[in-house]
């Protein structure tokens, strides 16, 4: 790498940083109303075009057929009102598969580029928010969505998650090992329901954790589906190839 | 394997009980005898050190308790001195039974402090065999951490804590 | 400044993820219009407890019972639960005032979207029955809010006296399905009750459930009482006591109510153990100044000696297979810890630390061993039966005498605060986190966890 590509580089990552400091600050309203109290959270109502996910509403008509895993994470449905049992009741029996499929992390190699270019684009983003030069208000198209727009939004909702992302008991544990990856897929109104969340697998399971696995799992996924943190307010145009299809590494892991 | 000779246990026993007549060691709370022997009466009814009672005792030796270093069984020279005051009154006194207390400081785990009282308890002992006073006339107990007499947590109360007490019957 | 988290080093890893997406969407940058699901990282979690909501279970038919009214038991039932689940530290049960009434056909069917109005994350619900048989039926069934789906349930039936029974193993099922832990709810613990000054304390072995609740004194205080320990079956505890001012290891018979000695020798034997199946005690016994570590078959027979050391070896402690015994000896100079076969042979030292290592105890996992460090204060810790990866839970002046609840994940011990002040039971989970004051109706030393009930 030249040295004029290292410093366009570093100035775009320092432009980033910024941009996403910019974000974060821009979400500091909604952050900060009260998370405590044991009442329905009011989030943001201001943009009318992108419906909060407030109350979550299951999505009308879309049922996929969930993947494996997830099948074989969710217990049994309840069954009606048993009549007074005589004796304990085991619990339902239940077979985890466990796939641990290598998750890749995403690791673009660097590759050259024009510095200058890149950063005015990202500049941009910094300015005037994300998907401005896309968002032209109109209904969802297959327009291609930039990947600085792509990288904008995955980091809007890895912010926008990750408060709800609670260990809780796990913490400090051997589950700290485990890499939970999930497919979330909202629909258009910014709603999600459990149907729309996938897992795709667990990464770092080993003998001294293996019991924490399914609870980890849970951990993720209550991340994506607590409404207190719902998605925040994204682009309609950016839906499609955006932010329709979004996967999210949970890594709990320290970095030190 | 381990054999207990019933002599032995009936000595201990017995020792016990006179201990259990001591009011400085076992407060209140007698209990009840659970064998059919009783202690030795040596309760005296008139004024003035009887011989070979536990004011007499008293009145004749240097002292009845020797106090130990942290963590530590040893005699010191100090100790020893009492010690000596000790034996040679019970060598005078051959019909005496004494039961010899070892205690701890509260700095140290309860399990392990009750094993350190019963190592200076038996130091104080052996000391005392050395010169002169029959094995078979002492009974040790260690009552660890459990017993203190002085009740800061401070140094000065933690020495007078790690102690041994040789006790003579009232 | 930008979010509400609750520690520091919570944020420090916001601001780090936040970096890493900044670079990793800088690296994707170049590849423009890709296509296929956005990707990213959710970097360090937060640890907070858990939202729950436990509504008053109701009942199909208000019947009076020996334990009270069944629509009342329900509403008892339910703050049992509570308070189990609050304790564990994990969770964080929603206020009263915000829970719902809940009615017989709801238990299976529960409202979700009030319940999330509630900011509950999971639901427990359930119902009180009275049955012909003359015994109390509780159904338990968990919920998860968020994802709008049952988790398990159970139903459990007992007698009526033993309705806190019930409750405590729905607490049970429900804290091992939410964390991936063993329950321990459903135990008892038996500790030395002390009252009265330093210089002339009684010491009494009482025993109660694991929220303090059917407290009942076991000795009446005439002689010292020390360590006592639960057999792992649960029927008999073994302890010490200056009976007849001969400090001896007892063997007390739970049901009975009697007692006998261990073994009858003229030395004081201390800090007994039992192994995991029960059937022996390892001991320790003084002769001459000089302790050594036994064992002793329950039903009698002669003691096996175990050390041969010059030096104190003592708070010997069983591993959960019974094939190996931990124990502290002073052998080296000072305190540490030991591990042998449980026949005695192949000793050999696993604390190296600086200060002094006493009263281990092996974990039911059998994957730590928590011990008292002598060092400055008095600290509880754990580590590996191989002795590495060492942790200290706690710091205080004078905190000692580990035991392990029966899931391997919380450790009780107990504190002595400086001066003529009574000591008292704390527990800590296993992590450092959440040290707790146990209440005892007096002063409290030496606890021992009983195997869950039943």
């Amino acid at each position: 790498m030249e040295r004029a590509e290292r410093i366009g580089l570093g100035l775009a990552v320092i432009g980033h940083v910024g941009l996403f400091a910019i974000l974060s600050y821009t979400l500091i309203p909604r952050e900060e109303l009260p998370r405590r109290e044991a009442v329905a959270v009011t989030l943001s109502d201001d943009i009318g075009e992108f419906a909060t996910a407030t109350d979550r509403p299951a999505p009308a008509s879309e049922e996929r057929a969930l993947e494996d895993d997830l099948e074989a994470m969710v217990p049994q449905e309840a069954e009606p009102l048993p009549q007074p049992r005589v004796t304990p009741t085991p619990a339902p029996p239940r077979t985890v598969e466990r796939r641990t499929e290598p998750t890749p992390r995403r690791e673009t190699p660097p590759q050259r580029r024009e510095p200058a270019q890149s950063r005015s684009s990202r500049i941009s983003g910094i300015t005037e928010g994300i998907g401005t030069t896309n968002d032209t208000g109109t209904s969802a198209s297959n327009a291609p969505v930039s990947a600085s727009d792509r990288s904008n939004l995955i980091s809007r909702i890895v912010t926008a998650v990750r408060p709800c992302y609670n260990l809780g008991s796990l913490s400090g544990t051997a589950a700290e090992d485990i890499v939970v990856r999930l497919r979330i897929q909202p629909s258009r109104d910014g709603s999600l329901s459990r149907s729309q969340v996938t897992v795709l697998g667990a990464r770092g399971v080993n003998g001294s954790n293996r019991e924490y696995q399914r609870q980890m799992v849970e951990a993720a996924q209550s991340a994506v589906l607590n409404p207190r943190c719902p998605l925040p307010p994204l682009p309609d145009a950016l839906y499609d190839n955006g932010w329709s299809d979004v996967v999210l590494n949970f890594i709990p892991a320290q970095l030190t | 394997m381990i054999q207990f000779s019933k002599t032995a246990i009936l000595l201990t026993a017995s020792s016990a009980l006179a201990l259990g007549a001591c009011s400085r060691s076992a407060p209140e709370d007698l209990p009840p005898p659970p064998v059919g022997t009783t202690g030795p009466d040596t309760t005296p009814t008139y004024s003035g050190p009887t011989p070979g009672s536990r004011a007499d005792f008293l009145a004749n030796t240097a002292s009845d308790t020797i106090f130990f270093e942290t963590d530590s069984h040893d005699i010191d020279p100090e100790d020893r001195a009492i010690l000596d005051s000790q034996a040679a009154w019970l060598v005078a006194n051959p019909n005496v039974r004494v039961t010899i207390e070892g205690h701890c400081d509260e700095r140290g785990t309860r399990e392990y402090n009750l094993a350190l009282g019963e190592r200076r308890a038996n130091a104080a002992s052996n000391y005392l065999a050395a010169r002169g006073v029959s094995a078979s006339r002492m009974t040790v107990i260690s009552y660890g951490k459990e017993r203190p007499i002085a009740l800061g947590s401070d140094a000065a109360s933690w020495a007078q804590n790690r102690r041994a007490v040789t006790v003579v019957p009232m | 400044m930008v979010f509400r988290i609750p520690s520091l080093s919570a944020f420090r890893q916001l601001v780090l993820g936040l970096c890493l997406a900044a670079l990793g969407s800088a690296a994707a940058a170049q590849d423009d219009a890709a296509s296929g699901p956005i990707e990213g990282d959710v970097v360090g979690g937060i640890s907070n407890p858990t939202s729950i909501a436990i509504p008053d279970m109701p009942t199909p038919r208000a019947v009076g019972t020996p334990a009270g009214n069944t629509e009342d038991l329900g509403r008892q039932v339910a703050r049992v639960i509570e308070d189990d689940l609050r304790n564990s530290g994990f969770f964080n049960p929603v206020a009263r005032q915000f829970l719902r009434d809940v009615n017989m056909p709801q238990v299976t069917a529960p409202e979700y979207p009030a319940w999330n109005q509630v900011g509950a994350q999971n639901l427990v619900q359930g119902y009180v029955q009275a049955g012909s048989n003359g015994r109390l039926t509780v159904g338990c069934y968990l919920y998860d809010v968020f994802a709008q789906a049952p988790l398990e349930r159970a139903g459990y039936e007992v007698d009526y006296a033993d309705w806190r029974r019930a409750a405590h193993r729905c607490a049970d099922m429900i804290y091992a399905r939410l964390t991936g832990e063993g329950a321990y709810f459903d135990s008892r613990i038996v500790y030395v009750a002390e009252s009265g000054p330093k210089d002339n304390r009684v010491r009494r072995i009482a025993v109660m459930d694991t929220d303090g609740a059917n407290h009942r004194f076991l000795t009446n205080g005439q002689s010292i009482v020390l360590t006592p320990r639960y057999a792992p079956d649960g029927q008999t505890i073994v302890y010490m006591s200056y009976q007849n001012n001969e400090p001896r290891v007892y063997i007390y018979d739970v049901a009975s109510g009697q007692q006998r000695l261990l073994v009858n020798a003229p030395y004081m034997t201390f800090a007994p153990r039992y192994s995991p199946d029960s059937r022996y005690v390892v001991f320790s016994m003084a002769v001459n100044g000089n302790s050594d570590i036994y064992r002793v078959a329950v039903s009698g027979g002669a003691p096996e000696r175990l050390t041969n050391t010059p030096g104190i070896d003592t708070s010997g402690s069983y591993s959960p297979d019974g094939s190996r015994i931990v124990f502290e000896s002073d052998r080296s100079g000072g305190q540490q810890l030991y591990v042998m076969n449980a026949d005695g042979s192949n000793q050999r030292r696993i604390s190296f630390g600086g200060g002094r290592y006493a009263t281990p105890e092996w974990s039911p996992r059998g994957n730590l061993i928590a011990f008292t460090r002598l060092g400055g204060g008095f600290r509880i810790g754990v580590m590996r039966p191989d002795g590495s990866g060492e942790r200290i839970l706690t710091n205080s002046w004078q905190d000692e005498g580990p035991s392990w609840a029966p899931n391997g994940r919380v450790i009780h011990f107990f504190r002595t605060p400086r001066g003529n002040s009574l000591p008292s039971l704390w527990s800590v989970d296993v992590t450092g986190r959440m040290v707790r004051r146990l209440p005892t109706p007096v002063g409290a030393s030496d606890p021992s966890w009983s195997p869950l009930l039943d």
